[in-house]
């Protein structure tokens, strides 16, 4: 199931709610009865209520294994044996962490193990196999997996909460139903973002969805749902449609336009859907960290993997880059080792690694030889940068390095393409008007927009109160408007 | 301080406001999309929708069963069509136009869409056998045939004719038609396929879709040298293995052939040189020059607009060359009577929504035979039970269905045969698609019997499938016409094309 969906959101998300909230979010004491001594030494019995979120944990588990079941319905089994490795290797940790370290790193490294393996073989072993079969002397069959939804952010997941807890930043999780309910949270389940045990070990007993809160949490998810329903599905038929037959043959500047078009579709998507999942978190009272800080309008590459998927960025960064020695030991090679993984976090395909490659390239060029100098001037930087990051996109796009390289060759001017196309030039000129609300959407606009309205909630309510009903019931109506119309839906980080 | 508290209090009220409506409006479009029935038909798409998918273990498994009942929950969501003119008005506003206007569409075969009741058909025995002065809807603006170059110097038709007055011809008499040269030598086998000069149709780039110009929505064309092969051979094969009969190839082009601008019909789009790549390589099989014919009156109502199909009179024009070819009397459309239908938004209009088609519509000249005839059909796809055939109309001008194209024999059936009044001794088995429903009416003035049978809806393969050699066997039967357009006859990738090369 996909959040812009009509089943979503008419079926599930409803029943969710209703359900979430009608259960009771407290549980008497297990004590049950308190004596209190009163003035008149009689005793009173008193039973408290404490706030205890299990029934509302178990509806959000109960629900988020429905959702998940929907798309994956044998492959939820993965998900559940990963969180069992890593619940039980949990204890193993906890218990030898203090007096034999090594054991418990053991636990660590075989939990880890297991969940890099799982991922392995779903997502890597037939790109593998068919890299090894370019070898002459190797006759293996081709091995074709299908990638279960989600599993590069469970398995990461799974493998943050023993790290954390053999660093001791986390405690144990000794309900195997919480932990599961980490690791399975439907709202960032399928596509992030990554969450960090740390982050969410507090909330999954005591957090509140204040009203407040609450709202905040519709106009985010309704406004990731028109990003992805309105901008990036519209881009993305632009983008199908000028590499319907890969990068031969396609005029130079349509090869542009189609790049340009699918940087666009690649942030409204992925972003779209981080809002949602953002959105949908805050409804139930969880406050998640924010993934994308309109990366666009960085002057740098570095600063623009600090707005982009900032939860994978800082997941290596934090498990993979400082253990390795950060930029105290061998730098450049902690650096050419976090962008591989990068790259291949994304896809199984050489030319993702060729991506990740091409931002380690870039980022030691920033670091040793422009050291910063780029950055300052405010105008020349993000002229540099975006193209830099549409070349990037291209590299992306196409899975097959052959088609890859004809698309850069075209975007360059070598190759034999033709310069210019009516068709395409006219497909790109109906979509324009899109494409500018969509650079528009790029700058951080709304973010301060969506302040200054928040600040007026206890000020001015009644004039919140209206924008947000305006807000929320456009979004809401041109989204289903745009989801019955078509069938078009295309989910371009769900092959994660 | 008080006002604080006050605008505190009214915020945390409004904010439970508007998570109740947030709620509530989910919840209550849940239940409607759930309680309210949708029918099975989309008019406005001319398709069936989909359907809820059985329970199985294994279609839960690998994950079919969500996917189909996902895909049929939104197929069946309420308003839907108040949602689609929405989103399709919105999407022009934000749409620059610049002249041509293309709108990809990916190429799906429309489920059969079975044709509602459309009225009792008129018998043989009230079919006039020649136009009557006062029958009820009478049109008298038809569009005037113009006579092709050949007919210039004899006696021509007015054309002037004032909004009460029925069109008068006098009816051009044709050039004598040349006769089919006998072989010399009959062939044994298909010639081979030379491909040579046409290169272009060996790759090229894939434009799937309508573009939709000066009013008019046309589907762009993108023909294959290996569907040219494949059609070529598969006429070839049938001419020969019928020899006493004659085959005949009728692939008409489509609007885009005549009226698009020149980037969506040069190269691989190009419809004329696809039809001279296919001529050329058809030995012993009669092909007419349907392109000529149609190019020479361009500037008649050949083509809906809307549609993606020709008129009855662009099929006047191709049944003129057949006629030709094939050494037949054509009859004189001027002494038909011509009945209209108005108001007609046809398959372009509904693959597009385009508000530019929705504002000019089609009109639909049904020329009434001037023979009497008995239409009947068969709408079920498996090995024809020809004992249960459904008596339609050959040319239903009262016909008010959704999709008023199929005044034409009744749309697509699987089977129909027609028996006329015509007295010729002749009588043909015609493939087709589509197209030849506005054909077929006309080649009743020449053939006792039609025997019309649609590959797409029927059989080919299998225990029950519809055995072309025992049908001929059985059948008297002349001429074997098929009939298609180039989209389906250029390309591999459709049914109609997949079920002509299974027929057999």
């Amino acid at each position: 199931m996909v959040f812009s969906s009509l089943p979503f959101l008419f079926i599930f998300l409803p029943i969710c709610l209703i359900l979430y909230y009608a259960v009771p979010g407290w549980a008497w004491e297990k004590s049950g009865v308190v004596r209190e001594k009163s003035g008149d030494g009689t005793g009173t019995c008193v039973k408290r209520k404490k706030k205890d979120m299990r029934f509302k944990n178990a509806v959000l588990l109960l629900m988020s294994l429905v959702f998940y079941t929907a798309g994956e319905p044998v492959y939820v089994i993965l998900l559940v044996l990963c969180a069992l490795a890593g619940w039980l290797s949990g204890f193993l940790i906890e218990k030898y962490r203090d007096q034999s370290p090594k054991k418990a790193k053991a636990a660590a490294v075989i939990c880890v193990a297991i969940c890099l393996s799982m991922l392995f073989v779903f997502k890597y072993l037939g790109f593998f196999i068919d890299t090894l079969r370019l070898l002459p002397f190797v006759d293996l069959p081709s091995v074709k997996l299908t990638l279960p939804i989600g599993i590069s952010f469970y398995t990461f997941q799974t493998i943050s909460y023993d790290i954390d807890l053999l660093k001791g930043k986390a405690g144990l999780q000794r309900n195997f139903g919480r932990f599961l309910l980490f690791v399975s949270l439907f709202p960032q389940l399928t596509a992030g973002p990554i969450l960090r045990y740390k982050d969410i070990e507090a909330q999954l007993t005591d957090r509140t969805a204040t009203k407040e809160k609450f709202c905040e949490g519709i106009t985010r998810f309704l406004c990731g749902c028109a990003k992805k329903v309105l901008i990036a599905n519209t881009l993305g038929e632009l983008v199908d449609f000028t590499f319907s037959a890969g990068a031969e043959g396609v005029a130079r500047a349509n090869v542009w336009f189609g790049v340009l078009a699918f940087s666009l579709q690649i942030y409204y998507d992925f972003s779209g859907y981080s809002d949602m999942a953002i959105g949908l978190g805050k409804m139930f009272g969880f406050d998640y960290a924010e993934n994308f800080n309109y990366p666009y309008v960085s002057r740098s590459i570095t600063e623009f993997w600090r707005r982009w998927h900032i939860s994978l960025g800082s997941f290596f960064r934090d498990y993979v880059y400082i253990p390795l020695g950060g930029n105290r030991r061998h730098q450049v090679l902690n650096l050419l080792v976090v962008w591989l993984l990068t790259g291949l976090w994304h896809g199984a395909g050489w030319n993702f690694v060729l991506w990740g490659l091409f931002f380690f390239v870039l980022l030691i060029i920033e670091k040793f030889i422009l050291k910063g100098r780029l950055e300052k001037i405010p105008a020349l930087s993000n002229v540099v940068t975006l193209p830099l990051l549409a070349v990037g996109w291209a590299v992306f796009y196409f899975e097959d390095i052959r088609q890859c390289l004809t698309a850069l060759e075209s975007m360059f001017g070598f190759g034999n393409a033709p310069l210019w196309d009516t068709v395409g030039a006219n497909m790109f000129l109906a979509k324009l008007p899109v494409i500018l609300i969509a650079v528009a959407g790029c700058l951080p606009l709304g973010k301060i927009v969506g302040k200054k309205i928040a600040a007026q909630r206890t000020r001015r309510p009644v004039l919140w109160f209206t924008l947000m009903l305006l807000y929320s019931a456009t979004m809401l109506f041109l989204c289903v408007c745009s989801l019955v119309s078509s069938t078009y839906n295309p989910f371009l980080y769900f092959r994660f | 301080m008080k006002k604080d508290e006050r605008s505190k209090r009214i915020a945390e009220l409004l904010s439970t406001v508007i998570i109740s409506l947030f709620i509530s409006v989910l919840a209550v479009g849940g239940v409607t999309s759930l309680l309210v029935k949708s029918g099975d038909i989309s008019e406005k798409e001319q398709r069936n929708l989909k359907k809820y998918p059985e329970f199985s273990w294994s279609s839960f498994f690998d994950g079919s069963f969500f996917k189909e009942t996902e895909e049929a929950y939104n197929d069946r969501f309420p308003l839907r069509n108040l949602f689609i003119d929405t989103a399709e008005s919105i999407r022009e506003v934000v749409t620059i136009k610049t002249g041509p206007e293309f709108i990809p569409i990916a190429n799906e075969d429309d489920d059969f869409f079975n044709q509602e009741e459309y009225g009792t058909p008129v018998p043989w025995e009230d079919q006039t056998a020649s136009p009557s002065p006062d029958s009820g809807d009478r049109e008298t603006e038809a569009p005037t045939p113009e006579p092709t170059p050949e007919d210039q110097g004899t006696a021509s038709p007015s054309k002037t004719e004032g909004p009460d007055e029925t069109p008068s011809y006098t009816p051009t008499p044709l050039p004598t038609p040349t006769p089919t040269p006998t072989p010399t030598a009959p062939p044994s086998s298909p010639a081979p396929f030379d491909i040579s000069g046409y290169e272009v149709f060996t790759g090229g780039r894939q434009l799937s879709g309508v573009v939709i110009e000066n009013g008019r929505g046309m589907e762009v064309f993108n023909g294959t040298a290996e569907a040219a092969e494949g059609y070529t051979l598969y006429l070839q094969r049938l001419a020969l293995k019928y020899s006493e009969k004659r085959v005949v190839s009728v692939v008409t082009p489509n609007a885009c052939a005549f009226y698009s601008s020149s980037e969506y019909r040069t190269e691989n789009h190009d419809q004329k040189a696809w039809l001279e790549l296919a001529a050329k390589n058809m030995q012993g099989v009669v092909v007419p020059d349907v392109y000529g014919a149609l190019a020479s009156h361009k500037d008649e109502y050949i083509f809906f607009k809307t549609d993606h199909h020709w008129t009855a009179l662009g099929a006047y024009y191709a049944y003129r060359e057949i006629c030709t070819e094939l050494g037949m009397d054509p009859v004189d459309i001027g002494e038909l009577e011509t009945r209209k239908i108005e108001g007609f938004l046809g398959s372009i209009y509904n693959k597009t929504n385009s508000k530019t088609l929705e504002s000019s519509p089609d009109t639909i000249y049904c020329y009434m035979p001037k023979v009497r005839t008995i239409a009947r059909c068969n709408q079920s796809r498996s090995a024809l039970n020809l004992s249960s055939l459904k008596m339609i109309d050959t040319v239903n001008p009262n016909y008010r269905g959704s999709n008023l194209y199929v005044c034409f024999i009744a749309g697509d059936n699987p089977y129909t045969e027609i028996t006329t009044s015509a007295g010729t001794g002749k009588s043909c088995f015609i493939i087709k698609n589509s197209y030849a429903n506005c054909l077929v009416p006309w080649l009743c003035h020449n053939y006792d019997t039609l025997y019309i049978l649609d590959p797409r809806h029927v059989n080919t393969t299998g225990d029950n499938r519809f055995s072309l050699e025992g049908f001929l066997g059985s059948h008297e039967v002349d001429d074997i016409i098929v009939v298609s357009h180039t989209l389906f006859a250029a390309t591999t990738d459709n049914i109609f094309y997949a079920g002509l090369m299974r027929l057999s």
